[in-house]
């Protein structure tokens, strides 16, 4: 034992060091929710598709920086964008819209104009509408807000071009260029916008920490000069790290209050420091095993996988309180006897709860893989310190006193055997059976992501804030395009684009960005032309020319025809290269961006027969996998309740292991249906908290059946603590701000007191007499 | 989105539409002005509006026929401006604080919301402004130089920034009057000039008609004429 003992220190030794060197490199805090989510798409296009639209969405951050004195609000403005340039994190930082620009993009369409139609004129020529294009033009002409010159009047007498360019989506944004910036007035506040593209990975800890010191010290700087400065701000990254934050803020907050709970409790019964550092070593070397061997095995560890690691881990203050409460009574012995006593028992509860852990990773979701290694090998650590250790630092003395707790350890038993409760008995197995049955009408599952994650509730009002002003609508969703070749993917786009503006205007999306927007096909721009010439030309022009004292003919405009390849790298819209994804012999892949969506079974039905077409939403894919993972968890759990079963069959026996396993059955069943009771919905998370009900559950059972009837208080008071430390975490959990951490914390706070109710369940009768 | 890409809200079509707007803005913006200085005439009261008939000779530099309209215009302070162009074609263009549309033959041939073109604020609010006699957003763009008195003055109005893509379009803005706004000249810098002639001008306290109401209301229905 000595040498083992001895082992075990180096052994730990060596893991301290690991760890040490491993937080000297820097230790990377994963918090992206869908990390831990497997890469399940089987279409490649749909998942390449999916990290390209994530790219585009994440990596970009909208500021609005306001003032009542617009010139302030626009010295500020540039002084945030010279300071975010300078800061070296970005890619670019849009702050000056250069009119250049514009002229680029006015120069890139003109010579193609006959070939480029907005829809409303394309539609008066298709109904033979010509004079309605003739006379907005001469309103034009004669009108207060006339846009002609004598040169647009020659080489575009209907004014086309500007009612094309007006109806390019851009248009829709609720900024306009002031001396060449975007700007907004809202009441008496003028807001400027910068569009920040990051240079990093948005979801690592690092580049968060550093984005956002640097942007805060840029507004301190520029409020300094600008008392009244307001700045909106919206990106993915300000979520990533609020989310971060909070989720660290409460792991911490987690771990003190557990803490001091857990020390209160053993002070109050033990009144002796020596448990609580002997419970305190144990836990410890288990925690430090657990990241030891996350960081040598991931890099790094999610902070949900963490959240819940440390609480799964807590599960070794189990055996930990079993060996300590055995100090107890008059027939207490050396700290070895103390520990053969409670050895078989608490060997078996870990093994139980090992089997437990390691179906865990079973499901294949990165995180709970992490979750499971951590607890595991938590799991193994604090066990082996509990037998290798603890005897030896333990005191020799027994505690003699403690005969009224023991006593009032042991009430839950005499309440489950006693004849003067039965009536009471029966009532509240009868209050909880008829609470299951109401609970289980209540029921739901809810798998959508976006209830499991918390947002920051500043940034949102934020976000719509700045949306509302600008016009700028969020989402994932988008389609994807598929044709044999560039020119069919254009056309395919330009039907989908039919329809999408059908749903947009039954309110089924607020906008959507497409090539084909900005690009007409080869054939659609053919088709123009031809309608421009037919149906406007030949029967206006010479009338319509000779009303203002014109005369000769227009001049051609280019006979090729605007393609992709005409948009320049500094074309203010050069964004949509983004949209291609891929471009080969065989194949054309487009992206369709959606923006506002609000009904996305209306526009998957409305583009539902057209060939090459794909409406993807990210964000309910993974909702469908966590409804799958659900169903997934709810097997592991019967798996690993089978995988338990040899291990009490083999020490208790057929009927006897049955028996075990009836009070961990019955938590495991009646949790559900009572948290529903409180409206917590049935999720994945739920599925996993059972997971770690079932392994509580076995323990108090084994505990108890492994007790003969004069160790009963002493087992009982070890369970009692054991209970009470794991409420003390988890009730914590259960306040969490993170929805899946709530309804992780309700189901196993409920189902670990119905495991400790039902736990004398497990003794057999025989026993008992 | 799309938009960080310095998109550029609707600059390239609206310049122009916005500077002529600008320039009957200025105009009548000032002459409305002229009304609120006590020094020269009586200003326009709330719920009363201003109307009169007009005459418009458009040069453009390369087309040697003039294009003339006439026509009548109502404005009403905190509604809008409704331009109504009688000759050679009927057309109405109606400005209010939610944007600008042009009707042709009672149907509507082109909207500008202002909320997609938020400039259309500012310079409404300079029309607005100058009504109430709020100069600050017509000296935000132009120097103002005026001389003479009540039976004869003259304005000038030159874009302070020869930069601004919209102001800066316009060479100069010079109004002549006495009571009322007799004549406006325009001349841009490429050359093309306008000059706008103004008479039968009278400040009402009779209400809108229903149909004007509604047409600066943005009601769906668009009367003919």
């Amino acid at each position: 034992m000595k040498s083992a003992a001895l082992a075990w220190v180096v052994v730990v030794a060596c893991l301290s060091a690991a760890l040490v060197f491993q937080v000297h490199r820097g230790v990377k805090l994963q918090t992206d929710m869908t990390a831990l989510i497997p890469a399940e798409d089987r279409d490649i296009a749909i998942s390449r598709a999916k990290d390209r639209v994530a790219e585009i969405l994440t990596e970009r951050v909208f500021l609005l920086v306001g003032d009542h004195d617009r010139s302030l609000a626009r010295a500020a403005g540039a002084q945030l964008a010279k300071t975010l340039t300078d800061s070296g994190l970005t890619r670019s930082v849009t702050y000056h819209v250069s009119s250049d620009a514009l002229k680029s993009l006015g120069k890139m369409y003109f010579p193609y104009r006959f070939g480029l139609l907005a829809d409303v004129d394309r539609e008066r020529l298709q109904k033979d509408q010509g004079a309605q294009i003739v006379s907005r033009a001469l309103a034009s002409v004669y009108g207060p807000s006339s846009i002609v010159d004598a040169k647009l009047l020659r080489y575009d007498p209907f004014l086309l071009m500007p009612e094309f360019l007006n109806h390019l989506p851009m248009f829709s944004l609720g900024l306009t260029p002031d001396e060449g910036v975007l700007s907004t007035a809202e009441a008496s506040l003028t807001w400027v916008l910068l569009v920040v593209q990051l240079r990093g990975d948005v979801y690592s800890g690092v580049f968060q920490k550093s984005f956002i010191s640097a942007l805060d010290a840029a507004i301190r700087q520029a409020s300094a000069q600008t008392p009244n400065l307001e700045v909106l701000r919206a990106g993915a990254i300000f979520y990533a790290y609020a989310g971060s934050e909070s989720a660290t803020r409460e792991a911490s907050h987690l771990g003190a209050v557990s803490l001091i709970g857990s020390i209160a409790l053993i002070l109050i019964v033990f009144r002796a420091l020596r448990p609580l550092w002997l419970t305190l070593l144990a836990i410890g070397v288990g925690i430090l095993c657990a990241f030891t061997a996350c960081f040598l095995i991931f890099g790094g560890i999610h902070v949900v996988a963490l959240l819940f690691g440390i609480g799964l881990n807590g599960i070794a203050i189990d055996y930990c309180l079993q060996y300590i409460s055995a100090r107890f009574g008059p027939a207490a012995g050396a700290p070895d006897d103390r520990l053969r006593q409670v050895l078989p028992g608490i060997t078996i509860g870990a093994a139980t709860t090992l089997i437990g852990y390691v179906t865990l990773m079973l499901a294949p979701f990165p995180g709970l893989l992490q979750l499971a290694l951590f607890s595991a090998v938590g799991l193994v650590g604090s066990f082996i310190t509990i037998v290798l250790w603890l005897p030896f630092l333990d005191s020799r003395e027994p505690l003699g006193r403690g005969t009224r707790i023991l006593a009032m350890a042991n009430s839950l038993w005499r309440f489950w055997e006693g004849a003067q409760w039965r009536t009471l008995r029966w009532s509240v197995i009868a209050a909880i059976g008829l609470a299951t049955i109401v609970g289980a009408s209540k029921m739901r599952t809810d798998d959508d992501i976006r209830h499991q994650q918390a947002l920051a509730a500043n940034l949102s009002a934020q976000e719509s804030h700045l949306r509302r002003l600008t016009g700028v609508s969020g989402g994932t969703q988008f389609i994807l395009v598929r044709a044999p070749n560039r020119d069919a993917a254009l056309q395919t786009e330009e039907a989908l684009r039919q329809r999408l503006a059908d749903a947009q205007r039954l309110g089924a999306l607020r906008g959507f960005e497409s090539l084909a927007q900005f690009v007409p096909s080869v054939a659609r721009q053919r088709d123009n032309r031809e309608l421009v010439a037919n149906k406007l030309m030949r029967p206006y022009l010479a009338a319509y020319y000779q009303r203002l004292g014109m005369s000769g003919d227009v001049p051609a405009g280019d006979d090729g025809f605007l393609t992709l390849d005409a948009i320049g790298n500094d074309s203010p819209i050069a964004f949509l290269r983004n949209l291609v994804l891929g471009f080969g012999a065989r194949e054309t892949i487009d992206l369709v961006l959606l923006m506002g969506v609000s009904q996305p079974k209306m526009i998957e039905r409305s583009i539902s027969q057209m060939p090459g077409v794909t409406f993807v939403d990210p964000t309910a894919d993974i909702t469908r996998l966590l409804a799958s993972y659900r169903r997934r968890a709810m097997i592991l759990i019967a798996v690993s309740a089978l995988l338990m079963l040899p291990v009490l069959v083999f020490r208790y026996g057929l009927i006897d292991g049955l028996r075990v396993m009836l009070p961990p059955a019955i938590a495991v069943l009646v949790a559900p249906p009572l948290v529903a009771l409180i409206g917590v919905p049935f999720t994945f998370f739920s599925a996993v908290a059972l997971v770690l009900v079932l392994s509580i559950g076995f323990d108090y059972a084994v505990f108890c059946r492994e007790a003969t009837p004069a160790r009963r208080p002493v087992t009982m008071l070890g369970i009692w603590l054991a209970m009470a430390t794991t409420l003390s975490s988890f009730g914590l959990l259960a306040l969490s701000s993170t929805s899946a951490v709530r309804t992780f914390g309700a189901t196993l706070v409920v189902g670990t007191i119905l495991a400790f109710a039902f736990s004398p369940f497990a003794s057999s009768p025989t026993r008992n007499s | 989105m799309l938009r960080n890409a310095g998109g550029p809200g609707g600059e390239n079509t609206t310049r122009p539409v916005i500077c002529s707007l600008v320039t009957v803005i200025a105009a009548l913006g000032f002459a409305a002005f002229s009304f609120a200085q006590p020094a020269i005439g009586p200003s326009i009261a709330p719920g009363q509006n201003l109307h009169g008939r007009f005459q418009q000779e458009r040069h453009l530099k390369g087309i040697t026929v003039t294009l003339t309209s006439s026509g009548s215009f109502v404005l009403a302070p905190g509604k809008g401006l409704i331009w109504r162009i009688e000759q050679p074609i009927q057309t109405v263009t109606v400005i209010t604080p939610v944007g600008i549309r042009q009707i042709v033959n009672g149907s509507e041939v082109q909207r500008i919301e202002a909320s997609h073109v938020p400039v259309i604020t500012h310079f409404y609010d300079m029309l607005n402004g100058s009504l109430t006699g709020d100069w600050s957003a017509m000296h935000h763009d132009f120097a103002v130089q005026t001389t003479g008195d009540q039976r004869g003055w003259r304005t000038t109005l030159t874009p302070l920034r020869a930069t601004d893509p919209i102001v800066g379009m316009l060479s100069s803005i010079v109004i002549t009057g006495s009571k009322m706004v007799d004549a406006v000249n325009i001349a841009r810098t490429n050359g093309d000039s306008e000059r706008l002639t103004f008479f039968d001008q009278a400040i009402s306290d009779v209400p809108l008609s229903e149909g004007d109401a509604r047409l600066l209301t943005g009601d769906a229905v668009i009367p003919t004429d």
